[in-house]
């Protein structure tokens, strides 16, 4: 076990290190489980799932998430800054926070990819997924006939 | 979580993550495709069919549409649900009312209306799948895994008015299916509808029809429709006792049979689609009102079906009690299926019920209610019809309560059997409808080669 108040040190698969406090790193099931199995002397952390750039940001959100103090507004418009990318770098967020096991920065990123498919046209769909549409006009044309009520 | 998972768990993950195909190219990984499309709405979701080839195929597999239904009900949020008005109208006349509850108010509810208002309690009119005349009586006859099965009452002479012209209809993706015609006249005519579902798709379904007799009859007549060979056969089933159906009741189905209220002697569970040729009395608790299912009544006030799992026997207690039109309400559950043996759950006088203040202003008070259908999710609600409106009747807290807006009470002609009358909206039948949380498809292969879209 490792005493209190020390920090801890991830390390991401292309070698870069986070230093984040251990208050914040235990709230992380899988950090959490590695700091109370192993005796991890060397307080390194290896990630080999995560390269740095998407952790960058996940630590960015932990360490909003745990500021002492933060409003629920803060953190709503942190919220909002912190998705403002692309859908593959989302993507990577994702993975990370499922490989880390934080349930809440899944959620997060899930609600904003529904947010980017509620209500959007089709085409606008394809075109923010990078879709290639693989229809032909008329297997498209029956498609939507069969699911006509769906557009009423 | 110990060690040993905790390894175990990093071995899992990282030969899946580390070869994963990013958003750039067309191929969208699963994952996104199960956690984000699994909570969309379910218009939403069948749109998105269009996107790819990949979508569709993903969004069809009866994989997705478990995990879909699955995540409905964890949700614990109650599906919307209605009561169907039993006669089908024409959009645009005047027994369609304008505007109609459509189903796609149902479809689009809000999930924050859902949580303060999960009924719609009102008598939803569903239109014709199809442009036919509205001088024809289109009737639902019963309701089964949100599909709908109704068909046309023909005027035959020596004064029969037969049932026949059979649909098989989903109101939310209008698919319509029509049936064979029936061979087998008969005076009065009682549907069972059962249907097997596997991943959202409708695996095969039976129609029962059972000609009810107007005096006690040993030989049972049935006409069975089944998907599977998609004809109708004769089924004579004989019973020691005469069986007299309460024929305004639509049978229940429970563990596979199907259930008729016989005048006198109870519930007649009987499975005409397998060859036992055979039928079983269930018999009713001993005090009930007998009157609910006599000659006059036909069940009309006396509800019997599953509810929370059991069985349940819901009645209108009719003896006149002066100022109100009935004397109260009692409902038993059936404690063991095998023995016939039943608790009485509820009783209380009409006295002692509560009136709302919409019932009591409306002079209601003297009216007899009719049960309806017991509460699709709460086991202490039944709702019935008290004159123009659909009221809940809670055995907790003893108050009869009007939902929504009463329906325009207009009188058309009805024909049933010899009998015809000026009926009153709302109708006598009415039949539970549940939304579903995925639209049961029918396939192709089912639809006999006469699949006919909706309007």
């Amino acid at each position: 076990m490792m005493s209190l108040g020390k920090l801890i040190t991830l390390k991401t698969n292309d070698n870069e290190e986070f230093k984040l406090d251990k208050t914040v790193a235990v709230k992380l099931e899988i950090i959490k489980n590695i700091v109370q199995d192993v005796d991890c002397t060397s307080n390194v952390i290896p990630l080999p799932n995560i390269d740095g750039k998407t952790m960058t940001k996940v630590v960015k959100y932990w360490k909003k998430h745990s500021e002492e103090g933060v409003t629920e507004v803060q953190l709503k418009n942190f919220d909002q800054d912190f998705l403002k990318m692309s859908h593959s770098e989302l993507h990577d967020v994702h993975l990370a926070a499922k490989y880390l096991d934080d349930n809440q920065l899944k959620e997060v990123i899930i609600q904003e990819f529904l947010d980017r498919i509620k209500g959007k046209p089709i085409e606008e769909i394809r075109e923010v997924f990078g879709i290639v549409n693989d229809y032909t006009p008329e297997e498209e044309e029956e498609v939507r006939r069969e699911n006509a009520w769906a557009f009423e | 979580m110990n060690f040993q998972s905790t390894t175990r768990g990093l071995k899992l993950v990282k030969p899946k993550y580390m070869g994963l195909v990013e958003f750039e190219t067309e191929y969208i990984p699963d994952w996104f495709l199960e956690e984000v499309l699994s909570r969309l709405p379910l218009k939403c979701v069948f749109r998105l069919k269009c996107v790819s080839k990949q979508w569709l195929s993903f969004i069809s597999a009866p994989s997705f549409v478990n995990l879909y239904i699955s995540r409905v009900s964890l949700s614990h949020k109650p599906q919307p649900w209605t009561v169907l008005s039993h006669r089908l109208h024409v959009k645009g006349t005047k027994f369609c009312p304008d505007p109609p509850l459509m189903l796609d108010d149902m479809l689009s509810a809000d999930e924050n209306d859902l949580i303060e208002y999960p009924i719609f309690s009102r008598y939803l009119y569903l239109p014709l799948p199809q442009r036919s005349s509205w001088r024809k009586h289109y009737d639902i006859v019963a309701v089964s895994d949100g599909l709908v099965l109704y068909g046309r009452i023909v005027f035959m002479e020596n004064s029969i008015n037969h049932m026949t012209d059979y649909h098989l209809y989903n109101p939310i993706t209008h698919q319509c299916v029509a049936l064979p015609p029936p061979f087998l006249c008969f005076r009065f005519v009682s549907t069972g509808f059962l249907t097997q579902i596997e991943g959202g798709t409708l695996k095969n379904y039976k129609v029962v029809r059972f000609g009810c007799q107007l005096w006690e009859w040993h030989n049972l007549e049935f006409e069975i429709f089944c998907s599977e060979t998609g004809s109708w056969r004769r089924v004579v089933v004989h019973s020691d006792q005469a069986i007299q159906i309460a024929w305004l009741r639509m049978p229940f189905s429970f563990s596979g049979m199907l259930h008729w209220i016989d005048r006198w002697l109870g519930i007649v569970a009987c499975d005409p689609c397998r060859d036992s040729n055979q039928c079983r009395i269930i018999g009713l608790p001993s005090d009930i009102d007998k009157q609910c299912n006599n000659y006059k009544n036909n069940g009309l006030y006396s509800l019997c079906n599953v509810h929370q799992g059991r069985l349940r026997y819901f009645e209108v207690s009719l003896a006149p009690s002066d100022p109100f039109g009935f004397s109260g309400f009692s409902l038993w559950v059936l404690d063991d299926y095998d023995s016939a043996t039943w608790s009485l759950l509820h009783r209380t006088k009409v006295t002692d019920t509560l009136f709302d203040d919409i019932l009591t202003s409306q002079g209601l008070t003297g009216s007899c209610p009719a049960p309806l259908a017991f509460h699709p999710f709460d086991g202490n609600i039944v709702c019935l019809s008290l004159g123009a409106y659909i009221v809940t009747y809670n055995v907790k807290t003893l108050k009869l309560e009007a939902h929504g807006n009463p329906v325009a009470t207009e009188y058309f002609y009805e024909s049933t059997g010899w009998l015809s009358w000026y009926a009153q909206v709302p109708p006598r039948l009415a039949f539970l409808y549940v939304l579903p949380p995925w639209p049961v498809s029918i396939p192709k292969y089912l639809s006999m080669g006469k699949k006919e879209d909706g309007v």
